[in-house]
């Protein structure tokens, strides 16, 4: 069976081909403001990678924010059931992931079966985000890519006291006026935001072996403040962004998501003729 | 020149002869509410039609109850001499009797002298945001004049303020003001009362019982709380030429009791089907008239009566709001003024056969009294006992565990309600409880403000909500593997 499994987050669109449960391959873009137009885009990235056509596939599942408009999909699924099957296909020991995307961070819990046991996600707060780091960077003049090495390079994070993205920006031009060394201010950063998972992961509670998903994944500073806050080492996949679509791929057989994106089957008695019977 | 209001309020059970009875009343509830031109009613019949089926007869009754308090209530001031708002009692099994004094005072008297409500600001609030989407509206201008969060206590309160800075509510001739559920009503009442000068008294309760006793709990709770409310129906009687009886208050704990065990029996119904077969969005009515009791008592019980056979009716066809299988859950909270979230919930296929204060254990209700004679007092007693009122793990979260294993619940959903302390606690502990109390039922904490829909985050919710479903339903798959 090949099957496509597309992820199409906030911030990035990806695409995992798989055959017979191994992948094939993959891709990722940016999202930009047209979802449908990227989750396309990615998927023929995908599929010239595979060395395969979009005909050629037996089934689509889409996940991630924009699931719901990625027109060629067969099915529906949410990200965190994504995220978890496809951890578990390529790291079965893996009971606990971190998963911190372009606007939301979850932690979940796993079975050894890769079916979800609990989670738990950021709400309303882009701070704990990878979101968070980019408009950190950009105060700071660094590229997203250079923030985690800058992190390593500190022997004495700043405190960033606020857990608000606009105010750690404020917090940010303070720092700066006192001359505080900028790796201490990005460790600083670092270490807020892998606080800020830690903590809010611990109401699902952290079982090893914990894996670390998503995009800000290959953030090294955020892998490291992760593990020295949960006191553990963690676990990183080589691709760490695209474990949510190679779990929608894995999934075309599961009993789960949805088949029909605009589902509405609730009763729907003729009201006019009620009210025209005079009942009432 | 009024707007078109016919088919809104038809749909609300309000027919011609009623429309054309309470011609002018209509009209001037809908000016002082602000919907004047077509396009505010286009609006209101947009935003009602997704939040109520009323296609179901017991609906449309039990809208008719909703709207009827309402309109009393935003006209007291054109209407009534003495008005006097039992503000946050939240149970009728305290407040019915006033609602019977009323009745019968207005009866003896020959005219509408009187309003004497426990009913006003939640039914109001249920009614301008489900119905009319006024709420939000009035919050800002809450927020406007000071009443922010934190400040302003709660949402609730910025809804009040809002409604009397813009004359949807009127000033009370007296307030009675209640801190049977929380210490912050008092205060934030105590405000609004000397903000738009009026008077305001207060009863009070020990909210919390000694930690661990319940379900025995000491009868001095029980007797403090009836001593502050016969002292206020003291002051009514005396200065405020108000004359409720021992009979009003015993009538009306009666009446209040009615329509629980109303409610009660539909929740039961609907907790027994497969599928959920009618909204929580349309039994939120049944809840709000039970909790909050009514003045039309007669009206609310025919309605509630109504309810119950169009829930048979679905049953019988085998019709619901989600597929047949389903995931259960139990929801630990009500919204007030949107009920998106059930609509939600139901989208994503998670059944609801039950939510807040649809059913409890035998300990709240089926209890030896320590106070035979009288029923009032008895009801105060219920009151000690309900969950949340007292100590946690011996009310609130005993509660969810009776109710997620006595309806065999597949989950719980868990609402912080961040608009009310006394309820956000038990959350905070609750979900771990649930953890080591149900193994493994799967319990998913979300934010809400009961009030504010404006804190909502749509698409957050739905992918909570989806994922929660599908982790529910990978439940039911490995059980039947």
């Amino acid at each position: 069976m090949l099957v496509a499994g597309v992820d199409v987050g906030a911030a990035t669109a990806k695409t995992a081909i798989v055959r017979d449960g191994v992948m094939i391959g993959w891709a990722v873009q940016p999202t930009g403001d047209y979802v449908e137009e990227a989750a396309n885009e990615v998927t023929q990235k995908a599929l010239e990678v595979a060395g395969i056509k979009m005909a050629d596939l037996d089934y689509v599942c889409s996940t991630g924010y924009g699931r719901r408009a990625v027109k060629f999909s067969d099915k529906a699924i949410s990200e965190i059931i994504c995220h978890a099957k496809g951890v578990n296909a390529m790291h079965p020991q893996v009971r606990t992931i971190i998963d911190i995307g372009g606007q939301d961070s979850k932690v979940i819990s796993v079975r050894p079966n890769g079916t979800v046991a609990d989670f738990v996600m950021n709400d309303k707060c882009a701070a704990g985000t990878g979101r968070f780091l980019e408009v950190m960077a950009e105060v700071l003049k660094l590229t997203i890519d250079e923030m985690g090495p800058e992190a390593l390079k500190s022997a004495k994070p700043a405190s960033i006291n606020s857990t608000c993205t606009i105010f750690a920006e404020s917090e940010m031009v303070s720092l700066r006026a006192d001359r505080t060394p900028r790796e201490d201010m990005v460790a600083g950063i670092h270490r807020a935001v892998s606080r800020r998972v830690a903590i809010m992961g611990r109401t699902v509670g952290y079982r090893d072996t914990v894996a670390f998903t998503g995009g800000v994944a290959k953030n090294i500073g955020i892998k490291h403040f992760l593990e020295e806050t949960l006191k553990t080492e963690i676990l990183v996949p080589v691709q760490p962004q695209i474990m949510g679509a190679l779990g929608a791929a894995l999934l075309a057989d599961a009993k789960v998501g949805t088949t029909d994106f605009a589902r509405d089957d609730r009763p729907k008695d003729d009201a006019a003729s009620i009210m025209q019977s005079g009942e009432i | 020149m009024s707007v078109d209001y016919k088919d809104l309020f038809e749909q609300c059970g309000l027919d011609e002869a009623w429309q054309a009875e309470n011609k002018e009343r209509i009209e001037k509830f809908l000016d002082r509410i602000e919907i004047r031109t077509e396009a505010d009613m286009a609006h209101v019949m947009d935003h009602f039609s997704q939040q109520y089926d009323t296609s179901l007869k017991g609906v449309r009754m039990m809208l008719a109850v909703c709207m009827k308090e309402t309109i009393d209530w935003v006209l007291a001031g054109d209407e009534r001499e003495v008005i006097i708002q039992y503000s946050r009692p939240t149970m009728g099994i305290l407040s019915q009797g006033m609602h019977v004094a009323e009745r019968r005072l207005n009866e003896e008297a020959g005219y509408t002298k009187y309003f004497s409500r426990g009913t006003s600001i939640l039914m109001s609030e249920v009614v301008l945001g489900t119905i009319f989407d006024k709420t939000n509206e009035l919050i800002e201008i809450g927020e406007d004049m000071g009443q922010t969060a934190g400040r302003g206590h709660c949402s609730e309160y910025q809804v009040w303020e809002g409604g009397l800075v813009r004359g949807f509510f009127p000033k009370p001739t007296i307030e009675v003001s209640c801190g049977f559920f929380c210490d912050q009503a008092p205060e934030a009442e105590a405000l609004l009362a000397d903000e738009f000068d009026y008077p305001i008294i207060f009863t009070d309760m020990p909210q919390d019982h000694q930690w661990g006793t319940w379900p025995r709990i000491e009868p001095h709770g029980t007797a403090f709380l009836t001593k502050t409310s016969d002292d206020v129906y003291d002051i009514l009687r005396s200065q405020y030429d108000y004359p409720i009886s021992e009979d009003d208050l015993t009538d009306g704990a009666i009446e209040a009791n009615l329509l629980v065990a109303k409610h009660m029996a539909i929740a039961n119904l609907i907790a027994s089907a497969d599928p959920q077969p009618v909204s929580q969005a349309d039994m939120a009515l049944s809840f709000w008239i039970y909790v909050l009791g009514t003045v039309y008592t007669e009206e609310a019980s025919a309605a509630m009566k109504q309810f119950q056979k169009d829930v048979r009716a679905r049953i019988r066809a085998g019709q619901g709001v989600v597929p047949k299988g389903a995931p259960r859950i139990y929801l630990s909270m009500r919204p007030v003024t949107d009920f998106h979230v059930y609509k939600l919930l139901e989208e994503v296929g998670i059944a609801v056969p039950l939510a807040w204060f649809d059913a409890f254990p035998p300990e709240v209700t089926n209890f030896e009294t320590e106070f035979p004679d009288r029923p009032f007092c008895q009801n105060c007693e219920i009151i000690y006992r309900f969950p949340g009122m007292g100590d946690l793990k011996g009310s609130s979260l005993y509660a969810y565990k009776w109710v997620c294993e006595t309806y065999n619940m597949e989950g719980i959903m868990l609402v912080m309600l961040i608009v009310c302390r006394p309820y956000e606690l038990p959350i905070s502990i609750g979900r771990d409880y649930m953890a080591k109390e149900c193994l493994d039922l799967p319990c998913l904490v979300i934010e809400m403000d009961a009030f504010d829909s404006r804190n909502y985050t749509p698409a957050q919710w739905r992918t909570r909500f989806e994922s929660f479903a599908e982790v529910l339903r990978l439940n039911q798959a490995m059980k039947e593997d």
